[in-house]
C-alpha cells in the first residue's frame, strides 16, 4: 500500500460520479418526454435509479468518514468550504425567483391589465397559514440549534429528542403547505401571478422535503452512534441548510404571502 | 408467526452482510444515556493519528509549515523530514524576495542551496 | 402634432410626460383604459371621452383595439373599468 504523509484524502476509484452524470441526464430527457408525450415510465426509471445511486455514494461516504478515519480535521474546513460555496448558489437560484416576482409584480404588463395581483385571483390570508407555517420554521431552527448545544455538552438523550421534534415540525410544514396547495383557488396556470408563486414556494417546499431527508439521515447516524461532540460536521451542515431554507422562507413569506396582499 | 419468521429471517439477512448502512460506530456502548462516544474512541485511521499527534504536542502533523533553517553548515546541516526518498526544498535568500529557489533534496545526499545552506533529508515515520 | 395638407388638418396623440419612453405601449393601454371609463360614467357622446378614443385609436395597433373590444364583450377584459 501507499505510504500517506499528506492531510488529503485521495479518492478512492468510485462509478458513482458517472452513473448519476448519465442518470441526470438522462432525468432531463425524460422529464422533456413526460411534458410532450405523457409518456413517463423512463422518468420513474431514472428517479429510481438517482434516488438508489444518491443512496450508495452517501453510504460510500460514510464508510471513508467514520469507519476508515479519512476525514481529518483538513478535509473537514474543505467540506465546510464546499457547503457554503453549495449554498450560495442555491441562494442565486432563490435570487433569480425573487427577481423574476418582482419584475413582474412592480410593473405589471398590460396583459394583467397592469393590475397586481391580477384581476379575480382569490389570494389566501397571509396572516392564517403562512403565518403559521412561520412560525413552525422558526421553531424548528430554534430546536435545530438546542440539538446542536445538546450535541456539544455531550448529552445523546436530548440531542435525539429535539432532532426528532424538528424533524416533526418540518413534516408538519410540509403537511400545512400541502393542505395550502389543495384549497388555494388559483393554479400553476393562472397567469404569471400563479406561474411564479407556485414556482418559488414549490421549490421551498422542495427545499424543505431534501433538508428534511437530511435531517433524518443525521438522526439516524446519531442514533448508531456516528457522531462524537467534535466530529459531528455532517449534522452541522444539515443545520446549515436548514437555517437557510428557514431564511429563505422568511424572504418568500414578506414578498410573497406578506406584501402580495 | 409469520411476521416473527420474517423478522427472524430478516436479522439473519442482516447479520450475514459484512457491513450494513445502520451499523453502529461504537460497538460497546454499555448503557443507554452514556452520551456520545469519546472523539478518540470513535475516530480511526488517519483522523486518529492526527489526533494523538496532537494530544501529545505536535501541532503540525502533516509537517506542511516552513522550516526555519537553523546554522546549516556542511558539518551541521538543516534536517528536513520526510517518509520518502525525496523532497523538494526552497530557500528564500533575500528576505523581502519573493522568489523561492527551489531543489529536489534526496536521501543521502546532503544539499547546498543557491545561498549556501546545506540540507539533509531525515528519514521519518509516514502517518498512514 | 398637427399638419395641414390640403385644408385638412391631421392631428396625433400628444406627447404624453406619464410615459417617456420609446416604448408607448402602456400609453396606448392607459388611453384605451380611459375611454372605457370616460364612457361608462359620461356615456359615448361626451367631448372628454372622444379625446381619449382618438388618442387610442391612433396609438394603438388595430388589431390590439379589435382583440380588447371582443375581451370586454366577453366579459373577461383584464383591466379594472
Amino acid at each position: 500500500m501507499m505510504k500517506i504523509n499528506q492531510p488529503y484524502f485521495i479518492l478512492n476509484l468510485s462509478p458513482w460520479p458517472i452513473l448519476m452524470a448519465l442518470n441526470t441526464f438522462n432525468l432531463m430527457i425524460s422529464n422533456i418526454m413526460i411534458m410532450n408525450f405523457k409518456f413517463n415510465m423512463m422518468s420513474l426509471m431514472n428517479m429510481f435509479m438517482i434516488i438508489s445511486i444518491s443512496i450508495l455514494w452517501w453510504r460510500d461516504v460514510i464508510r471513508e468518514s467514520t469507519f476508515q478515519g479519512n476525514h481529518n480535521f483538513y478535509i473537514m474546513n474543505l467540506i465546510k468550504f464546499s457547503m457554503i460555496l453549495f449554498i450560495i448558489s442555491e441562494m442565486f437560484l432563490f435570487i433569480s425567483f425573487f427577481w423574476n416576482f418582482l419584475h413582474n409584480s412592480l410593473a405589471p404588463s398590460i396583459e394583467l391589465g397592469l393590475n397586481w395581483p391580477p384581476k379575480n385571483i382569490n389570494f389566501f390570508n397571509p396572516l392564517l397559514i403562512p403565518l403559521l407555517n412561520t412560525i413552525i420554521l422558526l421553531t424548528s431552527s430554534f430546536t435545530v440549534t438546542l440539538t446542536h448545544l445538546y450535541l456539544l455538552n455531550n448529552s445523546k438523550k436530548k440531542t435525539i429528542i429535539f432532532m426528532n421534534l424538528t424533524i416533526i415540525l418540518s413534516i408538519y410544514f410540509l403537511m400545512l403547505q400541502m393542505l395550502e396547495y389543495n384549497q388555494a383557488t388559483f393554479t400553476f396556470s393562472d397567469s404569471i401571478f400563479g406561474s411564479s408563486f407556485y414556482m418559488a414556494t414549490g421549490f421551498h417546499g422542495l427545499h424543505v422535503i431534501i433538508g428534511t431527508i437530511f435531517l433524518m439521515i443525521n438522526l439516524l447516524r446519531m442514533m448508531k452512534l456516528h457522531f462524537s461532540f467534535i466530529h459531528h460536521i455532517s449534522f452541522e451542515l444539515a443545520a446549515w441548510y436548514w437555517h437557510f431554507i428557514d431564511i429563505i422562507w422568511l424572504f418568500l413569506y414578506m414578498t410573497f404571502y406578506w406584501w402580495n396582499n | 408467526m409469520n411476521s416473527r419468521l420474517i423478522v427472524l429471517g430478516s436479522k439473519l439477512a442482516f447479520r450475514s452482510s459484512p457491513r450494513m448502512f445502520t451499523t453502529s460506530a461504537a460497538r460497546l456502548s454499555t448503557s443507554k444515556d452514556e452520551g456520545f462516544p469519546d472523539p478518540l474512541d470513535l475516530a480511526t485511521g488517519i483522523e486518529k493519528k492526527e489526533m494523538l499527534l496532537r494530544l501529545a504536542g505536535n501541532d503540525d502533523p502533516y509537517n506542511l509549515k516552513s522550516i526555519k533553517r537553523g546554522v546549516g553548515t556542511k558539518e551541521t546541516p538543516n534536517e528536513i523530514p520526510s517518509a520518502f526518498e525525496a523532497r523538494i526544498v526552497g530557500c528564500v535568500c533575500e528576505e523581502d524576495s519573493s522568489h523561492v529557489k527551489w531543489m529536489w533534496l534526496h536521501s543521502g545526499e546532503p544539499k547546498r542551496c543557491f545561498c549556501g545552506h546545506w540540507f539533509k533529508l531525515v528519514y521519518k515515520e509516514a502517518l498512514v | 402634432m398637427v399638419l395641414e395638407v390640403d385644408g385638412v388638418k391631421l392631428e396625433t396623440a400628444p406627447w404624453d410626460p406619464r410615459f417617456p419612453n420609446t416604448n408607448q405601449t402602456k400609453y396606448c393601454y392607459q388611453s384605451f383604459l380611459d375611454y372605457q371609463r370616460c364612457k361608462k360614467i359620461r356615456g359615448e357622446e361626451f367631448d372628454a371621452c372622444q379625446y381619449y378614443k382618438r388618442v387610442s385609436k391612433s396609438i394603438c395597433p388595430n388589431a390590439w383595439i379589435d382583440k380588447w373590444n371582443t375581451q370586454i364583450e366577453e366579459n373577461r377584459f383584464p383591466g379594472n373599468i
